[in-house]
């Protein structure tokens, strides 16, 4: 019962935001959902570890929806309910900035329904479930673009809509083409699976459309590099807590299906075996491969800081794509870890930037000289962040990284050492120089002897903070996290 | 001549929706105009349910209308899941246009243009 308990709490709270017109009232009714969604989850999490599955069949077939969560999915839906909990406790005191007042319950509104589309799309394991879960991710994705009404998120929001419609398109081309060559009565993933792995001879024709489509739309929907175009501009001018869920957990709910499709579905020994699919998953992995050196270049021409940390995450969304593209169980490994590690800097990067440019109103990375003396603690919580993805040992970006490393190391691809290197150097060239000028230079001296401090409030900064924390927490912690995730993807 | 028997001929159902779907991209890709945009999309989601529909379809039989008493011949009636799928699909598709719709009148407010170009050519109002 408790997927459901989850996305129903969000979904009818939704719905009861819509009619809230008291900005306080909303802002703690939906602080309670997401809170409610955060534990449900954590017992969810501790109901799979301990039973292996979670598994519920709704009405009979063919009518039936069938919900099915392993472990990976537990880890997933821990790490959507719990960072989106921590960044809608920041955004209660950055909304105001940039939402007229009576657009701040809509915003919940939007973020439940989002929400619950995510954990839906891990949870769920019909087709068609999915793609409806998808379905609504888009739209509310698209709202909490356009919501802060400027002209340039409008345009945003609308490239954004349509790339991904156009992505929703081909995945449910690929969908039903996979469907009707399979003529099961049930749109379940494991059914097909099963179907695929005795009749994969004499299908591979209708595997290798399917996978085709499904793979150009996932890629549009989690902005693998050539089609990561609508990014840049939905990620950088949306509000910033929006920019953050955008970034660090929308992104994700694809990627999460692309991986059960090529495990679950296809099984990976017939795409490593068919000339065709295992050339597929060379193509996806060139195309991370790609994306990391592409987002970091785009990422060190850029002026606005939004734009900037939006460039990066084309990047780290390249070395995700590039573990799942290896095809081994070391690079799925590396690759579900950076889901976690992408996600708790990246959301910290986000919160800290919208920080910035809330006190200081710049948006320009060359505006952020000398803000280490100026707003002392949200620097250093950036200098974490910044850290972080470059790979700097003690941070969680540095486990990934090492993970990613032995993955190499066992595949037949040790030029892609070379690439994560050069990636690494090349993070390191965009983030080190905010840093360093944010505490040392003239600005800094300036600012030092002007003694001017616009730090916000211990307490607004409090959620960025425990962000913060995670990365180095989670660093500490990753043996066990990465033995958890080593047993979860054996049951993928 | 086999070839293109049985591309278009036999498979005339999956040939149309295949072409139409590359009508859609095109058009959405390749038009300036936001509402021919839009007009592409609806063409795209009009072919993957032409696809879905064609593929439930058993020639000689009819609709899942199944009667409240009596007996009923499943052999008389065609596949009814993609009839419910397409419904789904439809009203996504709607209430997709009605969104790309909506936010193309608001960026005609703000532009006084439906050009995309000449939007992106465009600074943000206030900047």
């Amino acid at each position: 019962m408790l997927p459901i308990l989850i996305i129903s709490i969000l979904l009818i709270s939704a719905v009861c935001l819509c009619f809230i017109k008291n900005v306080a009232h909303a802002k703690i009714f939906a602080m309670a959902t997401y809170g409610a969604a955060l534990a449900l989850a954590v017992v969810m999490a501790a109901t799979i570890v301990s039973d292996g599955y979670i598994s519920l069949i709704i009405g009979s077939a063919p009518w039936n929806i069938e919900i099915l969560a392993g472990p990976v999915d537990a880890i997933i839906v821990l790490i959507f309910t719990g960072i989106s909990f921590f960044i809608m406790w920041a955004s209660l005191s950055m909304l105001g900035h940039d939402l007229e007042p009576k657009r701040i319950p809509y915003y919940y509104a939007l973020m439940s329904a989002l929400i619950a589309a995510l954990c839906g799309v891990v949870m769920f394991n019909s087709f068609f479930n999915i793609f409806i879960w998808i379905e609504i991710g888009s739209f509310a994705a698209a709202g909490i673009v356009i919501i802060k009404n400027k002209p340039e998120t409008l345009k945003a929001g609308l490239k954004y809509l349509s790339l991904s419609i156009m992505g929703s398109g081909f995945m449910l081309m690929g969908i039903v083409t996979l469907f009707f060559m399979a003529g099961t009565t049930t749109f379940s993933m494991t059914d097909l699976g099963v179907y695929i792995a005795n009749n994969f001879a004499g299908n591979e024709s209708s595997v290798h459309i399917a996978l085709v489509f499904l793979t150009i739309g996932l890629a549009l929907k989690a902005a693998l590099f050539p089609l990561h175009i609508w990014l840049p501009d939905a990620h950088g001018s949306a509000v910033s807590p929006s920019s953050a869920v955008l970034s660090a957990l929308v992104l994700k709910a694809p990627i999460i299906f692309y991986i059960k499709i090529l495990h679950r579905v296809i099984g990976i020994e017939n795409m490593l075996n068919d000339p065709f699919l295992s050339t597929m998953l060379m193509v996806v992995m060139i195309a991370g491969v790609s994306a990391m050196m592409f987002g970091s270049m785009m990422a060190l021409l850029q002026k606005d800081i939004k734009r900037m940390i939006a460039y990066s995450s084309v990047a780290q969304i390249g070395y995700i794509f590039m573990g799942i593209g290896m095809g081994t169980t070391l690079g799925l490994l590396a690759a579900i870890f950076h889901i976690l590690a992408h996600a708790v800097a990246k959301s910290t990067l986000f919160l800290v930037a919208g920080s910035t440019i809330e006190q200081t109103g710049e948006k320009y990375i060359s505006k952020m000289a000398g803000l280490g003396k100026k707003m002392p603690i949200t620097m250093a919580l950036f200098t974490l962040g910044a850290l972080s993805m470059i790979g700097i040992p003690l941070f969680i970006g540095f486990n990934s990284k090492w993970f990613f490393g032995m993955a190499i190391v066992d595949s037949q691809h040790i030029w892609l050492m070379i690439v994560l290197a050069l990636s690494a150097m090349l993070n390191g060239l965009y983030y080190l120089p905010i840093v360093v000028r944010a505490y040392l230079g003239k600005e800094a001296k300036e600012a030092a002897a002007a003694k001017i401090n616009i730090e916000r409030p211990v307490k607004n900064l409090m959620p960025i903070m425990i962000l913060a924390g995670l990365i180095i927490i989670i660093a500490l912690a990753s043996s066990p996290i990465y033995n958890y995730i080593d047993y979860a993807i054996g049951r993928i | 001549m086999d070839f293109i028997h049985n591309t278009f001929i036999t498979n005339h159902f999956e040939a149309a929706a295949m072409i139409l779907f590359g009508i859609g991209i095109v058009t959405l890709l390749v038009h300036r105009n936001l509402i021919k945009k839009i007009i592409g999309l609806g063409i795209m989601d009009a072919s993957i349910f032409l696809f879905l529909v064609s593929q439930g379809y058993i020639s000689d039989r009819r609709a899942t209308i199944v009667p409240a008493e009596g007996p009923i011949y499943y052999e008389r009636f065609i596949n009814p899941l993609p009839g419910a799928l397409v419904i789904t699909g439809i009203v996504v598709s709607v209430s997709l246009t009605a969104f790309a719709l909506a936010l193309t009148l608001r960026l005609y407010k703000k532009y006084g243009t439906l050009d995309i170009n000449e939007i992106y050519l465009m600074r943000g109002g206030e900047e």
